[in-house]
């Protein structure tokens, strides 16, 4: 390049960011050097999420005891401010903008604001012993905050944690369960390393007999992992720790003498649309969905289903998708579907526990309904709840190969445009839900689909209730967005029965039975027992273009924003749930 | 001719005898059968005094449904025998025992050919720990010497490292292996394969890309390498199960597994460990369970059928391709373990080699635990502070001769964040060997990182891998005295099982464009690679950078040359590592500067691809605490970012 004759003959340096840099140096602060205080411009509040960032625990206790002063709970300081700076700083970490030495000084600045805390916390007396945890960081991981923050918690409530540190082999873990004999195990794990460790370290307590229920929690870990892969593993129950307060709320679950299978109803059904957190290893453990592949193929003994005549398959309403927006959709039209016990018990956690049922029957009256209101109202007056629903229609037919095998027709009836293969149970009643299609003279049959969503901003919304710290709003909301979702599938299920012509048969008057199929044919969304396989999400995806509506599909298959959800709709008057899993 | 035991492994899952040490002791053997007083507990002397004997138990285990049995030789080096006063038979009692049980092998292999009977030459850990300094490297390499020789020309097929402690012995055992081959190979300098092959059947040649400098070069000979996990988890000197795969992973070896100490249930968990990511084919020879004091004996309480179901299980799931007992275990467990491996074999489960090999060869390892050298958050932290280059602190203790001081100063980088520790003890008019050597013999047991050799001194490099129980990386090679040189570390490298840091420097000096230093990086990493058999995830390439503080015109493009050059060998060297001393980009200016640019060009590396930095951490910033004027300033200084107006002809 000429470049270089040309500057020596036509060009000066205008700009040389070398001898600006030189005449800056006397303007450089060298921290050390100034005695003035970093935060001065900060709220206190500001101040320890930046002291986090910082790593800055010259007395951090000030601060805290400002922050408590000023009415702020210590646990709601370290979920809200410091875990706030936290949260950037393993964002920066991952960015590779922050060096190890400096997290490590985040750190500790977190463990030194936790351990003075601890002391203001809420604690039940110590003579109780509610029961027993022991509590660990797997093999190989290093994090210890976290788990720490699980100790606390559950000692402040009155249970003796057994907390055997981090980098802990299965071995000792089987060790401690021996001596301690507790009623629940809880591991944590941050890297992605460590939720392959937990599954190992599951079969490893299978094989030792040992079946005490097990919470893993780590923000490496996602529910999906925890309650399929890890489930479908170990022996005994497992749960997943979205937070340090899960372990609390299963061991009061426990501890009120729920069984564990009961839990495990509340738990995974009423949180499973809980956010996985921003966590980014979504990716994280392979599905075992290939467990049911060969029921794919298994067509050794059909299921007796009644075969449908040509009078009872209905007319299509219209060929294809149709997409409704939340202008179309009223509010309480769809609320009238929500789910009151899944919400008030399983999200709000608002059971009747030790109540008297009058007891319970005021604090509905006075309080929660209340509650419900006021968030409905809020909501309809600044509505960050979005409803949209794409659902429609196509012909079609079972595979004359292939009794599993469910093909869908172009309009015109000539081609086939897509199929979906199901499992089919290989005992019990044989059933598969192609069954469902069977029809007297090889007709042509109908199916429905429906893909609804609230959308992204529900998320964003409870997220920012979370941001800002106010958790029992979040908690509220957070209830309210999940139920909606099932309440708009409800909705828009009722909307496809309608048009089918099968709306008087819903059970109108008691809205529980309703919500429990109380109506005709069947609503089956991919991932359920019957119809396991995520990955026939792909076809819904392509033939009804849910982006439309600002849905996306992962990796594995599964739906973003998280308040979605999407069905095969089954009109077969028998159609019902069961489980092609066989033990 | 029968298959060689490595391939038929893969075949089919092989199975090892039980104990020998135990087995004996059901003889009731009194001092004369050992050959008197003098010898009486020296195992190893059975072989001349009850020849017979041990081929019975040979026999027994071939009966018993074993594929290979253990030579009588477990403390047959010199350092053993020493303290019997035989240690200048180690020689000829390895090939005594080794001959022995080949005789019993071949009349069965004879008598079923289908089923070929081989013979493992058993290496015991010997009584010392070198990472202890009981014994030197070089004393225990010459006393397993006449051992694997006498074994090797005893007829073993396969040279069994076992119920190992001490990872640095591993390594002494495996150097006076490759001499011997070395001494083999010169031996047969002028014959042909087939004359050698005649005289060692188990002998390997070795393909070209087999072939690795400073080894042999011509042949090998199967190697079998077993660590012994204790009860609490890790060898005796504490190393865990994976970071002893990873220091052995850099050696050309056949097998790995796990023998002794305890029984199958606690080995479990390390079997898992390894079994993901292990190059090798893995094997597992437990106790039949821990052993129980019952009236001053060990009794040992797992019972055949129940170690059979562990070890059926094992096999299965970790895909285990060569199995048998260690203590504890007798005919009656091996016979029972046949008949669940013999099962086993008839579903054909061939040997599915291993899938997840990424962790264990991108790692490098300390005594205790390993480390990942390309994980997610960049890059990994070389600490300098214990660098008599870097440290003014660290020069000041070397001349007080402060090994203690230093040993705590390493300890205290390590606190702060380091990931590997550099260390250099180069530093004019003192003896660098001589320095390394006290400091390593600290560091090495009392930090819990991998070490970085930093020294261009073969011989200082060399004493100080001597010392070093995990998988090392060695600061570094270049080109500026040719091509020679290079063979030379290269040769170390291989010898001792390290990773390598290669700088962009040729015989013109340091290279400045990117086009150059790429060029010195493809010269350098086809001599270490393709000629002289190093792995490419155990390169490290330094890009090297000069200062931009002197505002030289030449040097002002410094940033941009050695990031791109960083971007390129990322992109066209694959599995290969880079990693930059940062702080060179600030050299000469204000140290109230120093530290922002230093980050800013580290964070700008790290975007094109950098994996490690050598750093002080007190010399970096993390990016939210740079101004964001200065910031742009140190970014438009990197990429020379300057302005120009035109000015008119005068
Ligand atoms: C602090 C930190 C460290 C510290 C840990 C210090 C310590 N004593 O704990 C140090 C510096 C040592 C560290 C080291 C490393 N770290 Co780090 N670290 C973090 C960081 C920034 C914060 C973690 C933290 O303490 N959060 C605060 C606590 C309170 O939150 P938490 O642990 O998530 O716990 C909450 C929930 O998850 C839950 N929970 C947790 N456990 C349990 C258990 C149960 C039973 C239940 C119910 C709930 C529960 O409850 C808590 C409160 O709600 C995270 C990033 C992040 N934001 O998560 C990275 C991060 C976890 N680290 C990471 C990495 C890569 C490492 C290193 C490998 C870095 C390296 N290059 O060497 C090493 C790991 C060494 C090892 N072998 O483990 C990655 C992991 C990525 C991955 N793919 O695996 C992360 C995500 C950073 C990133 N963005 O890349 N790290």
């Amino acid at each position: 390049m000429p470049e270089e004759e040309i500057q020596a003959v036509e060009q000066e340096v205008s700009y040389d960011p070398l001898t600006d840099l030189l005449a800056l140096v006397e303007d450089i602060k060298v921290e050390d050097d100034s005695d003035k205080d970093p935060y001065e411009n900060l709220s206190v509040e500001e101040t320890l999420s930046q002291r986090i960032i910082d790593g800055n625990k010259t007395n951090i206790n000030t601060d805290l005891q400002q922050a408590l002063d000023g009415g702020h709970k210590p646990l709601d300081i370290i979920n809200k401010f410091l875990m706030d700076g936290m949260k950037i700083v393993g964002e920066r970490f991952g960015a590779g903008e922050m060096q190890l030495p400096f997290v490590l000084q985040s750190a500790t600045t977190m463990k030194t604001a936790v351990s003075y805390l601890e002391q203001f916390m809420d604690k039940l007396e110590a003579s109780t012993n509610k029961g027993t945890v022991v509590l660990a960081t797997v093999k190989g991981d290093v994090h210890d905050i976290g788990k720490n923050l699980v100790d606390i918690i559950l000692s402040n409530n009155g249970y003796k944690v057994h907390n055997l540190g981090i980098k802990i082999p299965v071995e000792e873990i089987i060790r401690a369960v021996e001596e301690f004999k507790p009623n629940l195990i809880a591991l944590s794990g941050l890297l992605v390393k460590s939720t392959l460790i937990m599954k190992q370290n599951l079969e490893v307590l299978n094989e030792r007999g040992i079946d005490l229920p097990i919470i893993l929690g780590g923000a490496a870990l996602t529910r999906r992992f925890v309650e399929q892969d890890c489930a479908n593993t170990y022996n005994g129950y497992v749960y997943y720790g979205y937070d340090a307060f899960t372990d609390l709320d299963i061991m009061e679950r426990i501890h009120s003498g729920k069984s564990f299978e009961e839990i495990k109803e509340e738990f995974y059904k009423t949180k499973a649309k809980e956010s996985e957190g921003d966590s980014p290893y979504q990716e994280v453990g392979e599905s075992d969905e290939d467990e049911y592949a060969p029921l794919l193929d298994y067509t050794e003994k059909l299921s007796e289903t009644k075969v449908l005549t040509s009078s009872e398959i209905p007319e299509l309403p219209f060929y294809g998708d149709r997409l409704i927006g939340p202008e179309e959709i009223d509010l309480d039209e769809m609320w009238q579907y929500l789910n009151l016990d899944a919400m008030i018990i399983g999200q709000w956690r608002m059971g009747k526990g030790k109540k008297t049922q009058e007891e319970y029957d005021k604090l509905l009256k006075e309080e929660i309904y209340p509650t419900l209101e006021r968030l409905k109202k809020e909501t309809r007056a600044n509505p960050w709840l979005k409803p949209k629903i794409v659902y429609g229609y196509y012909h079609c037919k079972i595979d004359p190969e292939h009794p599993n095998k469910l093909n869908l027709f172009s309009e015109d009836k000539e081609e086939i445009i897509d199929s979906f293969t199901f499992p089919r149970q290989n005992s019990g009643e044989h059933l598969c839900l192609s069954d469902y299609f069977r029809t007297e003279d090889d007709a042509f049959n109908l199916v429905g689909f429906q893909l609804v969503t609230i959308g992204v901003e529900a998320a964003e919304f409870v997220q920012s209730l979370y941001n800002s710290g106010d958790f029992a709003e979040y908690l509220y909301y957070y209830g309210l967005a999940t139920e909606s979702t099932e309440a708009l599938a409800e909705y828009s299920h009722a909307r496809i029965r309608k048009e089918l012509g099968y709306q008087a048969e819903d059970n109108k008057d008691d809205i529980k039975k309703l919500l429990r199929g109380g109506y005709h044919g069947m609503r089956y969304s991919f991932g359920y027992p019957a119809c396991p396989r995520l990955e026939d999400q792909e076809k819904l995806f392509t033939l009804f273009k849910p982006e439309r509506i600002g849905m996306k599909l992962s990796e594995e298959w599964q739906i973003h924003p998280e308040h979605s959800t999407s069905a095969i709709i089954i009109h077969h008057p028998d159609a019902k749930y069961y489980n092609v899993k066989v033990k | 001719m029968k298959p060689s035991l490595v391939e038929l492994a893969k075949e089919k899952v092989l199975i090892y005898d039980g104990a020998m040490g135990t087995t004996l002791f059901t003889y009731d053997l009194t001092a004369e059968d050992y050959g008197g007083k003098d010898l009486e507990g020296c195992p190893e002397n059975l072989n001349k005094t009850k020849p017979e004997m041990i081929q019975e138990i040979h026999s027994r285990f071939f009966e018993a449904g074993s594929d290979i049995v253990e030579t009588n030789s477990f403390g047959s080096s010199r350092l053993v025998l020493g303290e019997y006063g035989l240690e200048d038979e180690s020689y000829d009692i390895s090939k005594l025992a080794a001959n022995l049980a080949k005789e019993v092998a071949d009349k069965f292999t004879a008598k079923e050919p289908e089923k070929p009977r081989y013979v493992a030459g058993s290496i015991g850990p010997g009584t010392k720990l070198p990472s202890l300094g009981n014994v030197s490297f070089d004393e225990l390499k010459e006393s397993y010497k006449p051992q694997v020789a006498g074994l090797i020309d005893g007829g073993v097929d396969v040279i069994l490292i076992e119920t190992c402690q001490d990872p640095l012995q591993i390594k002494a055992v495996l150097a006076a292996a490759f001499e011997v081959f070395q001494d083999i190979e010169e031996k047969f300098k002028d014959k042909s394969d087939e004359e050698l092959l005649a005289a060692y059947p188990a002998a390997v040649f070795l393909q070209d890309s087999e072939k690795r400098a400073g080894l042999s070069s011509r042949i090998k000979f199967p190697l079998q390498v077993q660590i012994t996990i204790e009860q609490m988890g890790t060898m005796l000197v504490g190393s865990d199960a994976f970071s002893a795969l990873t220091t052995i992973s850099a050696y050309p070896v056949d097998a790995f597994g796990m023998n002794c100490a305890t029984g199958p249930k606690e080995m479990q968990e390390h079997l898992q460990s390894i079994s993901e990511s292990s190059p090798f084919m893995l094997s597992c020879l437990p106790n039949a369970g821990i052993p129980e004091n019952v009236c001053g004996h060990a009794h040992f309480p797992l019972k055949p059928d129940e170690f059979a179901e562990y070890m059926d299980k094992f096999v299965r799931k970790y895909n285990i391709r060569l199995v048998g007992g260690c203590c504890g275990t007798n005919y009656e467990h091996i016979s029972k373990l046949a008949a669940a491996v013999n099962k086993i074999n008839e579903e054909k489960l061939v040997f599915d080699p291993l899938k997840n090999l990424k962790e264990v060869e991108d790692s490098v390892s300390s005594i205790y635990s390993s480390v990942f050298m390309d994980m997610e958050t960049k890059p990994l932290i070389v600490g300098e502070r214990t660098n008599a280059n870097g440290s003014k602190k660290f020069r000041e203790l070397l001349a007080a001769e402060d090994y203690e001081a230093i040993t705590e100063l390493a300890k205290e980088q390590v606190e702060e964040g380091a990931q590997i520790l550099d260390l250099c003890a180069a530093y004019v008019g003192r003896d660098e060997a001589r320095d390394m050597k006290e400091i390593i013999s600290k560091v090495n047991t009392s930090v819990n990182i991998p070490i970085m050799v930093d020294s261009t001194e073969a011989p200082v490099i060399e004493e100080s891998l001597k010392l070093i129980s995990g998988k090392a990386v060695i600061n570094s090679v270049n080109l500026e005295d040719g091509e020679e040189r290079v063979e030379l570390i290269a040769s170390l490298c291989n010898k001792y099982g390290a990773a390598l840091v290669a700088l962009t420097i040729d015989e013109d000096g340091m290279a400045k464009t990117a086009e150059k230093k790429v060029a010195i990086a493809k010269r350098l990493y086809d001599l270490l690679v393709n000629k002289h058999g190093m792995s490419p995830q155990d390169i490290i390439f330094d890009t090297l950078t000069f200062t931009l503080g002197s505002g030289d015109e030449e040097f002002r493009k410094a940033g941009i040359e050695t990031i791109e050059a960083i971007r390129q060998i990322k992109a066209e060297l694959p599995h290969v590592k880079t990693i930059l001393g940062v702080s060179n980009i600030s050299f000469g200016l204000d140290a109230r500067l120093r530290p922002a640019l230093n980050s800013v060009f580290m964070h700008e590396a790290v975007k094109a691809g950098l994996d490690m930095a050598i750093v002080n951490n007190k010399k970096i910033l993390p990016m939210h605490k740079i101004d964001e004027n200065l910031k742009k300033l140190c970014l438009d200084l990197v990429y020379d970012r300057r302005e120009y107006k035109s000015v008119k002809h005068a």
